[in-house]
């Protein structure tokens, strides 16, 4: 690399000057006699350590100095490429971090809009790298491959059009990628500059980064927003849980909150259902918010009209980052429920008959309620299963049906792979052996149906054990969550059930247990749809259930 | 024994002329000094005669010296021997007939010989020395000299005479600084060597263990002195002036230390005032009078200042 200069290279050795000057410095003092050089000893080893530091510090920077000064009055240049005389040096990747935090505002401009400015200024000046890569953390600029440019106008264009982002950035990839590009460049002065705020999220993962280390000679030069710090609250989620969307039905709204530590006294977070004009609900909540504790709060908003409902949930909050202050989904809620009561056709009538019970539980209640009753059971034999009464119905409860042939268990299964429900309680008349052949045992290699094996009936009265008892094993589940209180299945006896095996296969899940240790309810995937099979009938002659 | 050729006045007035010779005493500065007086704050052991009044009544037979007869003096102790030999009147003073024994103890050690620009401190110490040894003579108090370093090295025993006083500037006029210092040893030895109870007066810059100079000052306090305590210091000790680097030479240990003052200066400072303080919390406690001084103040208006505010609390 020659220098154009010589002479002023030699200005390089005047770095040395300084250090002959602290050296000369240091040993020409002038000897003095003193009454005790006690409390000057004891100052010199306090300020030994700041001074020591300070001076080399100083020495350090003069030397620096001088050479710098030495080196750019040289004027260096690199003989195979002209166009970088001039004009700036080098390759650069400019990273310009969009994520949605760069939307909190400060001095009437949000924090891109400062970094935008900090880069189209580094762009204009003379320290411009000849060619840039332009790095983005999302929108239409993270998509694709990126290439340098050298034309500056559209460098400055593209980093003009670079808005506030959904997401968080993720600088570590980032970095990676600018590493990797100027890797595979051929240019002598090559450096990254990352524009970003002080977003933890974004730098996960860049401590653990090894391209630092390995590239000593690509500087990284952070440039960051330099706000006051945001206060901010934000509705970082909101989910709708609980039971089948149904009219009338109990329908949880679940919002997940975050506050800024110094955020205090209490918010207002509201619920738009439909109208987004006019808050369904409102709710106080407590600021700061505290995580695990306070960051959760539940809507119960009842739907009364099937179909598509708009939800948006958003806190009051006037900080510095308003687009995350809301969230909206979309829900959709069944008119009604088309319930299918299957019971074989024995002539039994009253109690006696299976589906007296489930019939009476699946009516509409005597004192009506405010919202139309959403079930429509219908009572039909095994042979009334065709497939366009299936295909109207949204769940089938089997009452005591002795077994399944092959068609019915055919046409049980497309229903409940399409995404329904089945329902099975056992009775008197089951004949567990005809519900074992049901899938796998055919040898067919299809998914079994039901999510447990039927054993043989045990009664309390073979081992004088007393009638067994509920013990809830599955209380985290979403469906249980819907129960009124499930305290109070515990005063439920079963004097007689089926031993049910839970199939691995079906992923069973044991909803409700007995106190022998035996599932009372158990719950598996087919498809699309559930299945539930209890050990019990509905009626009183194995339960109170 | 006095002269023969020569009267006790005579020789009296002898003494008292040679005094103006000496280095250490000011004769202007003694005109000025005249209208103050050192005045014990505490009972003392002796008569009452002149200014300090004793607990004691009886007196020493042990013949002193003659002093001129004043109106006011008993007659009882007229010499009449000496009044049939000189046809003049002279009052018998006897050894133990002062109120006051003083006991100046004065610091010699190397330290004490730096000065910035003027009087070593150890001059200074002597000028104060002299002065207030004449103060005290000339209210008919005993003094006495003691000087040291590491040890000993003068022991005058209180005397209120002229030609004790003499005797004593002589003696200051010939101490040379010497070494290191040991002033708790010295206190020591001298607490136990004092036989009456009396005033105790050390001119010193302290530069020793503060915590054996304390015990060594209890020791007097103990045995019922009282003590003041005259701290000399020098300007330069006290701000550390020099602008640039400066390899001291410690004036006792011959210790080198180079340093920057200007970088240390504030750090220094705070040392030696956290020394001094101490000093000063730990005199207090022990119902030491403490007087911290400058060699830039003359001797006299320091005197001056400090007598007049002690005569007004005795």
């Amino acid at each position: 690399m020659p220098f154009v200069n010589v002479l002023f290279l030699i200005g390089a050795l005047a770095a040395a000057i300084p250090l002959v000057l602290h050296l000369v410095h240091t040993t020409r003092a002038p000897q003095t006699p003193f009454p005790t050089v006690r409390f000057l000893r004891i100052a010199a080893e306090k300020t030994a350590r700041r001074r020591r530091v300070q001076n080399l510090f100083l020495l350090v920077l003069r030397m620096l100095l001088f050479a710098l000064l030495a080196v750019a009055l040289a004027r260096p240049f690199i003989s195979q490429d002209l166009s970088l005389l001039g004009s700036g040096a080098g390759q650069a990747a400019v990273i310009l971090d969009n994520s949605m935090s760069q939307g909190v505002t400060y001095g009437g401009k949000s924090r891109l809009e400062h970094l935008k400015s900090e880069a189209e200024a580094l762009m204009k000046s003379s320290l411009r790298p000849a060619e840039v890569l332009l790095l983005v953390a999302d929108g239409p600029l993270s998509r694709g491959d990126a290439a340098f440019l050298k034309d500056r106008d559209e460098i400055i264009r593209r980093i003009r059009r670079t808005d506030v982002g959904a997401g968080r950035a993720d600088l570590a990839a980032l970095l990676k990628k600018a590493y990797a590009a100027l890797d595979a460049t051929p240019g002598a002065s090559r450096r990254i500059y990352l524009l970003t705020d002080r977003q933890a999220l974004s730098w996960e993962g860049v401590a653990d980064l090894a391209e630092p280390a390995a590239h000593p000679q690509i500087p990284v030069c952070i440039i960051h927003a330099d706000d006051p710090g945001a206060t901010n609250v934000a509705v970082t989620d909101v989910q709708a849980t609980g039971a089948d969307r149904v009219v009338a039905f109990p329908l949880a709204v679940e919002v997940r909150l975050w506050s800024s530590p110094e955020v205090k006294g209490q918010r207002y977070l509201s619920l738009y259902v439909d109208d987004m004009t006019r808050p369904r609900e409102r709710m106080a909540v407590a600021m700061p918010v505290e995580r695990g504790k306070s960051d959760r709060v539940t809507f119960r908003p009842a739907l009364g009209t099937a179909g598509r409902h708009r939800i948006r949930v958003e806190i009051e909050a006037e900080d510095s980052l308003p687009v995350d202050n809301a969230r909206r989904l979309a829900v959709d809620v069944a008119g009604d429920i088309r319930a299918l009561v299957v019971r074989d056709p024995r002539g039994l009538t009253g109690a006696d008959d299976p589906a007296f019970y489930l019939e009476a539980a699946l009516a509409a209640p005597p004192d009506g309620g405010e919202s139309p009753w959403p079930i429509r059971a219908e009572t039909v034999g095994p042979a009334d299963l065709s497939d366009a009464s299936l295909a109207d119905a949204d769940a089938v409860i089997m009452a005591d049906v002795a077994g399944l042939d092959t068609d019915l268990r055919r046409r049980l299964e497309t229903f409940v792979e399409r995404g329904k429900t089945l329902i099975v309680l056992p009775g008197p008349s089951t004949v567990p052996a005809r519900w074992r052949s049901v899938g796998a045992a055919e040898g067919d290699g299809a998914e079994p149906l039901l999510p447990a094996v039927l054993g043989i009936a045990r009664s309390e009265s073979q081992d004088d054990s007393g009638p067994a008892k509920i013990i809830t094993t599955a209380s985290g589940s979403a469906i249980l969550a819907g129960l009124a209180d499930l305290a109070y299945y515990r005063r439920v006896v079963v004097s007689r059930y089926l031993l049910l095996s839970p199939d691995a296969a079906a992923a069973a899940e044991v909803l409700l247990a007995l106190d022998t240790g035996d599932p009372l309810l158990v719950a598996g995937r087919h498809g699309r749809g559930s299945v539930y099979l209890f050990a019990v009938p509905a009626s009183g002659d194995w339960s109170n259930l | 024994m006095p002269d023969d050729d020569a009267t006790l006045g005579e020789q009296q007035a002898g003494a008292r002329q040679r005094l103006t010779r000496h280095r250490y005493l000011d004769p202007e500065v003694l005109v000025r000094m005249g209208g103050f007086n050192l005045l014990a704050r505490r009972v003392v052991e002796g008569f009452i005669s002149g200014l300090h009044k004793s607990p004691h009544h009886g007196f020493s037979v042990e013949f002193s010296e003659h002093r001129e007869y004043t109106p006011g003096d008993d007659p009882r102790y007229l010499d009449w021997v000496a009044l049939a030999r000189s046809d003049r009147y002279y009052i018998k003073q006897f050894e133990q007939e002062t109120n006051l024994r003083a006991t100046i103890v004065l610091d010699a050690s190397g330290s004490m010989d730096y000065a910035s620009g003027g009087l070593t401190k150890l001059q200074y110490a002597s000028f104060l020395a002299a002065t207030l040894s004449y103060i005290m003579t000339r209210q008919q108090d005993a003094v006495g000299l003691v000087v040291f370093d590491t040890a000993m090295r003068l022991n005058m025993p209180p005397g209120q005479s002229a030609v004790h006083l003499n005797e004593m500037c002589t003696r200051l006029e010939e101490v040379r600084p010497g070494g290191e210092t040991d002033i708790s040893s010295t206190f020591h030895q001298l607490a136990e060597s004092l036989k009456r109870r009396g005033l105790v007066i050390i001119l010193s810059d302290l530069y020793d263990n503060p915590r054996e100079v304390m015990r060594a000052i209890r020791h007097f306090r103990q045995k019922r002195h009282e003590v003041i305590v005259f701290q000399i210091l020098d300007r330069a000790e006290l701000q550390l002036p020099f602008s640039r680097l400066v390899a001291f030479r410690d004036l006792e240990t011959d210790e080198r230390l180079q340093v920057d003052p200007r970088d240390i200066r504030e750090a220094y400072i705070a040392e030696l005032q956290g020394f001094i303080d101490a000093y000063r919390r730990n005199f207090v406690e022990n119902n030491v009078e403490f007087v911290l001084t400058d060699t830039s103040v003359p001797y006299e208006l320091l005197l001056t200042a400090y007598l007049a505010r002690r005569q007004k609390l005795t």
